[in-house]
């Protein structure tokens, strides 16, 4: 991962943990309403520079960027780009993308096949696609054609959607209505995700922070209401307000979620051992525990390994085996 | 696995179907199941399906020397809360073995699921005091197994069922490692929730919080209480899991004891200065999504003013709507106004979902 992070123009970083991913996420709110997709994507752009100096590694963007609250209606045959060759506003974020040298998700209607799509494009470094996702759960309106769209309606994408590897780690998507299932957020989690980008109108706070720490990944929301960053326990790390519409904050992907009990009786040890290169963070009402490294050097994996301490995920299935095996 | 032994025809019941309650629904043309049970007297003037709940906690009782002291601090905790005139009460998992010095095997404590043992038989009798339902969690014997389990007595003293934590650590199953004399038999997931004269009651204990389906199994089986008793305490599970399923939570653990409401919310916690957590709570309210029904408030504020209490839970993203007046049924009001409860608009939403999704996937 380390020489992958050279690849990332990080190298004036020298004091960045291997894992360490700066992400940042954009509101929306008090860009709406607004006239026109010109004007909207102009206060974007603006609105985005406050983050170019922390070096994102990774831009979120709010669901239909372009479009959401913008009193200007077109057909969607005339705002849905293809998922293949650029269209202006993917064309625009990946020049964006190229100049900044990180990833940006730019969330806007696609078209596929001869279907409309509630969709994120993932462009990467270089201002390309790296994959585009479709959103699960459009409301029924989004879908049923002329009634929230004008000229046609999206189509739900499938539920099992891709996970995308990146330089920095492995990232899934959700839109906005997607919060109120859980079928998406596990099948990322199921596939390794260790960052999920949500782009949304509406802020879905809480339900993003539950989504967070039962599948123990990073969330990056950007919606029409805020802009957060949410732990792998469902903290919140940095959330927006009226003096910055923005987030932007590092999360080390080199951490694990614990259940503590029994291996509560091991942290002092290993805190002993390894002084500040790791950190135990102690959730008691949940009696979970989060170990981070803060080493180049030190791999939780490794520590977990030498002191025979299951992630959370590998306790509750051992003990699922064990309550199988003596349940009458 | 439940042993239902409601006297359906207590006095209770029968007092209250001729009093005015029943006079009151029939008004309206509204059947409500619950409204002949209600616990109702001049001292209480609640909707007819509010209820009180109360918990208290363990923290301050442990370490504990004995069994008989803990039982004893335990039946003094229990006495602060009868002020409330609690229709329920929830004790702490184990109650009476957590964290006491005092070692015995299994055999000696575990009690019969059918008739009041020596412990029950005490938490029966408070309980026939004070006319309420009691969740007494303590170990439990059953052909030949111990259960890590929680009874509910009712008003009466009677055993009106048991729950059986259906995810014990692998040390309370491991034979002489947890307990003396003996291991736990994890209970069966798919459990029955309990019936009582307010509503259904369903139970969940300590690590059964880690995992998902106990949870939803109950949601199915149409709980409106949830029970928790545990030595931990719980935190953001549960108010997940509250949430989710839109019922109440009233957890009793080792930490804390808390009343969670539908919406997710903590209603009441335990402090450092008073060791029990109430609430009154209203079963005649329901969770709906914040959009579209944010739409609707106006009609409904209109129309109904302060006979509905309607609270938009931004934190939540829920809305959670309640009758304050004994002759309006939420669930008539939110038909009324076509407005779907949370399950049933997601329902909705997934059917239309479906059906342009397999449209794609047959081209």
């Amino acid at each position: 991962m380390s020489k992958q992070n050279s690849m990332t123009g990080k190298e004036k970083n020298e004091n960045r943990l291997p894992r360490e991913v700066w992400v940042a996420a954009i509101s929306l709110k008090g860009l709406w309403p607004i006239e026109t997709i010109e004007q909207r994507m102009k206060d974007v752009l603006e609105r985005m520079e406050s983050v170019y100096a922390f070096e994102p590694d990774i831009i979120c963007l709010p669901e239909e960027v372009n479009q959401s609250w913008v009193n200007e209606t077109k057909t969607l045959q005339d705002v849905a780009e293809d998922e293949t060759t650029h269209g202006p506003i993917t064309s625009m974020l990946a020049d964006v993308a190229r100049k900044q040298h990180c990833y940006i998700t730019c969330p806007i209607v696609t078209k596929k096949d001869g279907h409309f799509y509630d969709s994120t494009i993932l462009l990467n470094r270089e201002g390309k696609t790296d994959g585009v996702f479709h959103k699960v759960h459009p409301t029924s309106t989004e879908i049923i054609p002329n009634t929230y769209f004008k000229g046609g309606g999206v189509t739900p994408g499938p539920i099992k959607s891709q996970v995308y590897k990146t330089d920095f780690g492995t990232v899934g998507f959700q839109i906005c209505f997607d919060a109120e299932w859980s079928d998406g957020w596990h099948s990322l989690k199921e596939d390794g995700a260790e960052i999920v980008c949500f782009s949304s109108q509406g802020p879905f706070a809480n339900t993003l922070r539950n989504h967070a720490w039962f599948n123990h990944y990073y969330i990056v929301s950007a919606t029409g209401e805020n802009a957060q960053i949410i732990d792998i326990t469902g903290d919140v790390i940095a959330f927006d307000g009226e003096f910055a519409r923005w987030v932007c904050a590092p999360v080390n992907l080199e951490k694990e979620l614990l259940h503590i009990w029994p291996h509560v009786k091991k942290f002092d040890a290993i805190q002993k051992r390894y002084g500040r290169k790791v950190q135990f963070k102690i959730y008691h009402p949940e009696n979970w525990a989060t170990l981070e490294s803060r080493h180049p050097d030190i791999k939780v994996k490794d520590i977990l390994k030498e002191y025979e301490i299951p992630t959370y995920d590998e306790q509750i299935k051992k003990s699922t085996g064990i309550q199988n095996k003596y349940r009458v | 696995m439940i042993t239902m032994n409601n006297d359906k025809n207590d006095s209770r019941r029968n007092f209250i179907k001729q009093s005015s309650l029943g006079l009151g629904a029939g008004l309206v043309g509204i059947s409500n199941p619950f409204s002949m049970g209600r616990h109702k007297n001049e001292h209480n003037e609640k909707l007819h399906r509010e209820i009180c709940v109360a918990s208290v906690d363990l923290k301050g009782l442990w370490p504990e020397k004995t069994r008989e002291l803990r039982i004893k601090r335990m039946l003094e905790r229990m006495e602060e809360v009868v002020g409330m005139k609690p229709d329920l009460i929830c004790l702490p998992e184990l109650f009476d073995t957590s964290w006491v010095e005092e070692e015995r095997p299994l055999s000696e404590l575990a009690e019969d699921e059918k008739v009041p043992g020596p412990v029950t038989g005490r938490i029966a009798a408070f309980a026939r005091k004070n006319n309420c339902y009691v969740v007494c969690p303590l170990f439990t014997k059953k052909d030949g197994n111990f259960y890590n389990s929680s009874l509910l007595l009712d008003r009466k003293g009677s055993i009106a069922g048991v729950y059986h934590k259906t995810h014990p650590t692998d040390t309370e199953i491991y034979p002489g490692q947890a307990f003396k004399g003996g291991g736990t038999v994890p209970g069966v997931i798919d459990q029955p929730v309990i019936e009582t004269d307010f509503g259904k009651l369903g139970m969940q204990i300590c690590y059964d919080a880690n995992w998902a389906d106990g949870w939803d199994n109950l949601k199915k089986k149409g709980a409106d209480i949830v029970l928790f008793p545990s030595q931990f305490p719980g935190g953001r599970i549960l108010n997940y899991y509250a949430l989710k399923h839109s019922y109440y939570i009233v957890s009793s653990t080792g930490g804390d004891a808390r009343v969670i409401d539908i919406s997710g919310n903590d209603l009441d916690i335990t402090s450092d200065f008073v060791r029990y957590a109430w609430a009154t709570i209203n079963l005649d309210k329901v969770n709906v999504t914040t959009w579209p029904t944010n739409g609707n408030l106006p009609g409904l504020f209109k129309k109904y003013g302060d006979r509905l209490r309607i609270k938009v839970w931004g934190n939540t993203d829920v809305i959670t709507i309640e009758s304050r007046d004994e002759r309006l049924n939420v669930l008539n009001v939110l038909k009324e106004f076509e407005i779907p409860v949370y399950a049933d608009l997601l329902k909705y939403e997934t059917e239309v979902q479906d059906k342009y999704r397999q449209g794609i996937s047959k081209m």
